[in-house]
């Protein structure tokens, strides 16, 4: 196998984890305090008790294509290795991890996520990838109704909750910069370079300007969702405008992820 | 069929595609139904993979749509590099008495004081504790999960007669 294509493979699986099962157990306080409070060998006995739970699942499903598939063992692994590190990056991405905290604190605040990123993550080849029968895109007035419905279905059992808020007012100004870069980043390689299903109908006749426009898009609805979900709720207008900003580039990330998400899955 | 080393997955399933496509229009062709089978993928093409462009004025709307999509995010992160720059990261949070007004009972004639806390660092505060003192008599406000940049206000009944001086007693960066 490539190293292209490995690497595709590997990223496949990690932003099929954050899609699946990712967004919501990272936007979830007390996933945060289970790190903290949970006895170690509680954690443990979940952690060990959770990855065997994928071991049918990754039998079954795995998160390789059937002609390229590694052995059970590896697979596990990658799929855990994959949990590990999209938990590590989207907590650090988000604030949740804290450096100056003991080592062990960082590793209990991601063993916490791993298992639920690691069912994602093989059940990513299942639902998602570029095996499956190719879809119909949707044409472009109706793509925006797609874009919405996703950013609607991932960001609206989160926007009212009081994880966004804490969030925002936890990070810093770079740091949401970089929470709104990460957004366009990943959506861009869901859309476009990890060979999840229909990539092949939304590379035709596209030129990299017009993708990238195209990821503007689809990111500037999952703003757009974020920002009228956190006023729906009065989230957004009743607090001054930079906290409005930050509320919503927050929310913004699921919104983002979940329209990439409709993209992929519906059309 | 197989696949070899060098192949990436794409060009596999071009080829997959390419090699169903090449049977369909045989099968059609045996069969008497290949045309229909041929309108069939047309059509699927050219609705559903076209990148979303509709023909008439399709295509301006939708350039419209993404010139403004891409001013919306190149003016969304010159505002937070703007915030970036304009707070500071060592600024100390401040409390004030924003306001002073009497008790909803009239026979009552005590004040209700709300106090401001603004936080001008470019990082969040997750807890402050601000005192108020009345005199005095001395209250206590606990704010949790300042934004960076923000603020936030919070209540204290003072005894009649007296001016209410709010101070930051400690606050906790996150």
């Amino acid at each position: 196998m490539s190293l292209a294509l490995e690497v595709r493979e590997q990223g496949r699986g990690m932003m099929g984890a954050l899609l699946i099962l990712g967004v919501s157990f990272a936007y979830t306080t007390e996933t945060w305090w289970l790190a903290v409070e949970m006895p170690a060998t509680h954690l443990l006995a979940l952690a060990v008790v959770g990855i065997c739970l994928i071991v049918p699942i990754t039998r079954a499903v795995g998160f390789r294509e059937d002609d390229d598939r590694s052995s059970l063992y590896v697979e596990v692994a990658e799929v855990v290795f994959q949990g590990f590190v999209v938990a590590f990056a989207a907590l650090a991405l988000l604030g949740v991890l804290d450096f100056a905290d003991p080592l062990s604190v960082l590793v209990r605040t991601v063993l916490v996520q791993v298992v639920p990123l690691a069912f994602g993550a093989a059940l990513a080849n299942e639902f998602l990838s570029g095996g499956q029968e190719e879809i119909p895109e949707a044409s472009f007035p109706a793509s925006l109704g797609v874009f919405t419905l996703g950013a609607v279905f991932l960001a609206a059992p989160i926007a009212p909750t009081g994880e966004v808020a804490v969030l925002a007012a936890r990070a810093s100004w770079p740091r949401i910069g970089a929470i709104l870069l990460a957004s366009l980043v990943v959506t861009y390689l869901i859309l476009y370079e990890l060979e999840f299903r229909g990539q092949q109908a939304r590379l035709e006749q596209l030129s990299l300007r017009r993708r990238v426009g195209q990821t503007c898009m689809l990111y500037a609805v999952g703003l757009a969702v974020a920002a009228g979900m956190l006023l729906a709720i009065g989230e957004a207008g009743a607090q001054p405008f930079s906290t409005a900003v930050r509320r919503t580039i927050v929310l913004g990330f699921p919104a983002a992820v979940g329209a990439s998400a409709a993209r992929v899955v519906l059309a | 069929m197989t696949r070899t080393d060098d192949e990436t997955s794409t060009q596999g399933r071009h080829r997959d595609a390419a090699e169903r496509e090449d049977e369909e229009v045989g099968e059609g062709g045996e069969g008497g139904e290949g045309g229909e089978g041929r309108e069939n993928g047309e059509d699927g093409g050219g609705a559903g993979t076209n990148g979303g462009l509709n023909p008439d004025g399709g295509e301006l709307l939708e350039l419209v749509i993404v010139v403004a999509s891409v001013l919306l995010i190149v003016a969304t992160l010159g505002y937070v590099g703007w915030q970036a720059t304009a707070t500071t990261a060592d600024g100390v949070p401040t409390a004030t008495v924003e306001a002073i007004d009497p008790m909803p009972a009239s026979d009552d004639d005590r004040r209700q004081v709300t106090v401001r806390l603004d936080n001008r660092n470019g990082t969040g505060l997750s807890s402050v504790e601000v005192a108020v003192r009345c005199g005095d008599a001395e209250r206590s406000l606990a704010f949790e999960h300042v934004p960076a940049g923000g603020g936030r206000t919070g209540t204290v009944v003072c005894p009649a007669g007296t001016v209410p001086v709010a101070e930051v007693v400690t606050w906790t960066r996150v």
